[in-house]
């Protein structure tokens, strides 16, 4: 696969910026990546908006120990890599589980360092690079999609400061009516200790075009480095009768605070099948939310989480069943070790004239300890009369009947719990596709790893 | 010498209350015992305390196998010394394959308890060809679908074909004693046939069979050289194959009747 490296800009060794974040913080990293003024724009208005919001009332997540005033507000540049073998090795592994893929691209911290893509895709018009490229090859596009409709900046305070500071990210657009089968893989290596990276993910798929994008955020396990914050969006546009399929798989380090604020468009007829992971992090909160807002859309959203020690992840997800004649099917797990808590947020919106909404919820709890906490919270907003809907939650503890039938076919009991577990969570490991199979096991590795401690 | 398995003075209590009252009991490798006794007896209670299940609680009494008393061993380790269990009601796991399960339980059963789930085996266990081999040819002993080894292990099978899957895992296992706790209940005429030629299939000098029952139809197709009845958490009769048939002729009420006199 021919390889494109990143245009470089010529600045050699940048300082670091200044720690803090502020107006002229803003302008200089606008500047490094020679943004045209309609994005600075953008950029001054989220800065606005930042600080006139104030933080929304979480009352179960608390973010106090995050030092803003300490945190570095964007990256200074980095060198491309041409050799996938100069990454680091948990990189290096997240990579291995990826066979043939349609594109590859690999940020450290918020810069590019590497990217793919297949020579007839290109040719076909499909667009794909990081997201400050994208801003400067494909102007109108952006400024067409970015934090308008999906997640406008104004959201909340954090994705205005994400509008003032995001930086890196992931740019994918599909033209109309093409099938690609292999994935899509981007993954961000969040690297240096008290930066701060703000990570855009845009992805417009034209009308009846089918695709598969997967993103994942890693970064080295510190207990001990100063905290640091990931503060992300993700846009999902999804055009009439378009079938796309996405992944983000979030494993970053414990001195991470990761909010995240996630949401598709779903048009007309089209169908969406979205899991969300969340494994690491000291504190992550994020949202999932699917807009339905044509007849005939189809959104099935998992949610995979499993939290150890003290980790704290909050959760919230929308269906939003704007219009009528559409089906969303949600199944959110999560096992708990440690002292950790979840919380989780669902919440199924019908509205005025959402006739014939088929809308379903459930949330899914295995505490695995004594001391962990899982607090499931739906509601439901409807205003139509004509629909079909189901949620529920449970909180439950290993089966130990269940232990024992394993333990009595010879198999320890850590390893009887680790089958318990993963089992457990099959039902949304089974809505990943084979060409993600490397995936799948290595995300079941990874729940094997959490359990051994 | 002491028996393979030699169980004495066994009193097992279950949430306080005493189920078992002094067992004894001695099995060897080779032979087939059969255990019969009415509903509520104690059969069960007996196949889960040999088994090490933490709910039923040796209050007194000795478990003697492989040269040591187990009484105080966890039922994984009871398990990979050589002790097999088939369930009267099995626990199903949801998400877990029978392959996957019966292949993690080999690995542990042959000193290889390290072994990975998802397909790869670390300290190399048993190969995935070596094992699809053996899984084939011991489902077809038991005139099962290779189909079921992708299913969740007894997640939604009917009571025959519980039975059937533990049989599968003690042919898997290769016990060197095992309990075969009320396999013929809940099995038509034809699955009672292919499970007990199943059995006898498997049985060898190095393997003991203790048929846990309280209907005599099953011994008609696995043959107990030894016949013992459970009455009221106590063995109060033992004799040879004929035992059986005189207390289907009779009844329990006989056995009762001559404890009492
Ligand atoms: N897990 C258990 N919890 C409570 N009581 C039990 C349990 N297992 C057995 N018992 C009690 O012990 C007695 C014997 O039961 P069991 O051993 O299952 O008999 P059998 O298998 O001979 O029908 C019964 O009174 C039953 O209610
Ligand atoms: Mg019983």
């Amino acid at each position: 696969m021919p390889t494109k490296t990143i245009h470089q800009e010529t600045i050699q060794r940048p300082s670091l910026p200044a720690r803090g974040f502020s107006r002229e913080a803003l302008e200089s990293l606008s500047a490094r990546r020679n943004e045209p003024a309609w994005m600075l724009e953008n950029r001054y208005q989220g800065w606005r908006d930042y600080q006139e919001l104030e933080p929304p009332l979480w009352r179960r997540t608390d973010i106090k120990a995050l030092d803003w005033g300490q945190l570095i507000p964007f990256a200074p540049d980095q060198a491309a890599v041409s050799d996938l073998q100069a990454l680091p090795p948990k990189l290096h592994d997240a990579l291995s589980v990826y066979g043939r893929r349609a594109g590859l691209l690999i940020q450290r911290d918020s810069a590019p360092v590497y990217m793919d893509l297949a020579d007839e895709l290109r040719a076909q018009g499909v667009l794909w690079t990081d997201m400050s490229t994208a801003v400067l090859e494909y102007p109108e596009l952006v400024q067409d999609y970015f934090m308008t409709e999906a997640v406008p900046a104004s959201t909340d305070k954090y994705t205005a400061l994400h509008a003032a500071f995001w930086s890196g990210g992931t740019f994918l657009y599909v033209p109309e009516g093409l099938s690609i089968e292999l994935p899509f893989v981007s993954v961000l290596w969040q690297e240096m200790p008290e930066l701060a990276v703000f990570p855009h993910t845009l992805l417009v798929v034209g009308a009846r075009s089918e695709v598969t994008l997967v993103s994942e955020l890693l970064s080295m396990g510190c207990e001990a480095c100063p905290n640091t914050y990931h503060g992300g969006v993700t846009e999902l546009y999804v055009g009439a009768g378009a079938q796309v399929r996405y992944v983000n798989a979030q494993d970053l380090g414990r001195h991470v605070y990761d909010l995240r604020s996630q949401t598709a468009l779903l048009d007309r007829d089209s169908h969406l099948d979205w899991l969300s992971v969340t494994l690491g992090g000291r504190v992550s909160r994020s949202s999932q939310h699917s807009v339905l807002r044509g007849p005939g859309g189809e959104a099935y959203v998992t949610g995979l989480y499993l939290p150890d020690g003290k980790q704290h992840i909050a959760m919230d997800t929308l269906q939003d069943h704007v219009a009528g004649n559409c089906l969303s099917d949600l199944l959110y797990q999560g096992a708990l070790l440690g002292k950790s808590r979840s919380v989780y947020e669902g919440t199924i919106r019908a509205w005025p004239g959402a006739q014939k909404t088929n809308a379903y919820q459930s949330n899914r709890n295995l505490l695995l300890s004594k001391r962990a906490r899982a607090d499931s919270i739906p509601q439901l907003e409807i205003e139509a009369n004509d629909l079909r809907c189901t949620h529920g939650a449970t909180v439950s503890h290993v089966d130990q009947d269940q232990v024992f039938y394993l333990m009595s076919r010879g198999i320890p009991r850590p390893d009887a719990v680790r089958l318990i577990v993963e089992g457990f969570f099959q039902p949304s490991l089974d809505r990943l596709p084979p060409s993600l199979e490397g995936l799948k096991e290595r995300l079941t590795g990874a729940i094997a790893t959490k359990l051994r401690g | 010498m002491s028996a393979d398995l030699s169980i004495k003075n066994l009193h097992v209590s279950v949430e306080g209350q005493e189920i078992l009252k002094g067992l004894d009991l001695e099995i060897n490798r080779g032979e087939i015992h059969a255990i019969m006794g009415p509903n509520g007896s104690g059969k069960s209670t007996l196949a889960n305390a040999l088994m090490g299940h933490p709910a039923y609680e040796v209050t007194e009494g000795e478990i003697w196998f492989k040269g040591q008393n187990i009484v105080e061993v966890p039922p994984d380790e009871r398990a990979r010394l050589g002790l097999f269990l088939a369930f009267q009601y099995p626990s199903s796991v949801p998400g877990v394959s029978v392959a996957n399960f019966l292949r993690t339980a080999m690995n542990a059963r042959r000193g290889n308890a390290k072994a990975g789930s998802n397909g790869k085996s670390p300290g190399g266990g048993i190969s995935l060809r070596e094992f699809r081999k053996e899984l084939k040819e011991k489902m077809a002993l038991l005139k099962m679908d290779f189909g079921f080894a992708q299913r969740y292990v007894n997640e939604g099978f009917s009571g025959g074909e519980k039975k059937r899957m533990e049989i599968l895992q003690m042919a898997m296992l290769e016990p060197e004693i095992a309990v075969l706790d009320e396999t013929d209940s809940g099995l038509d005429i034809d699955a009672l046939r292919i499970v007990s030629e199943g059995v006898n299939e498997l049985m060898s000098p190095n393997l003991g069979v203790l048929v846990i029952t309280h209907y005599q139809r099953i011994l008609n197709y696995i043959k107990p050289q030894y016949v013992h009845i459970l009455v009221a958490g106590r063995i109060v009769m033992s004799g040879g194959p004929d035992l059986a048939l005189e207390l289907e002729e009779r009844g329990y009420d006989w056995v009762r009747e001559t404890e009492g006199s």
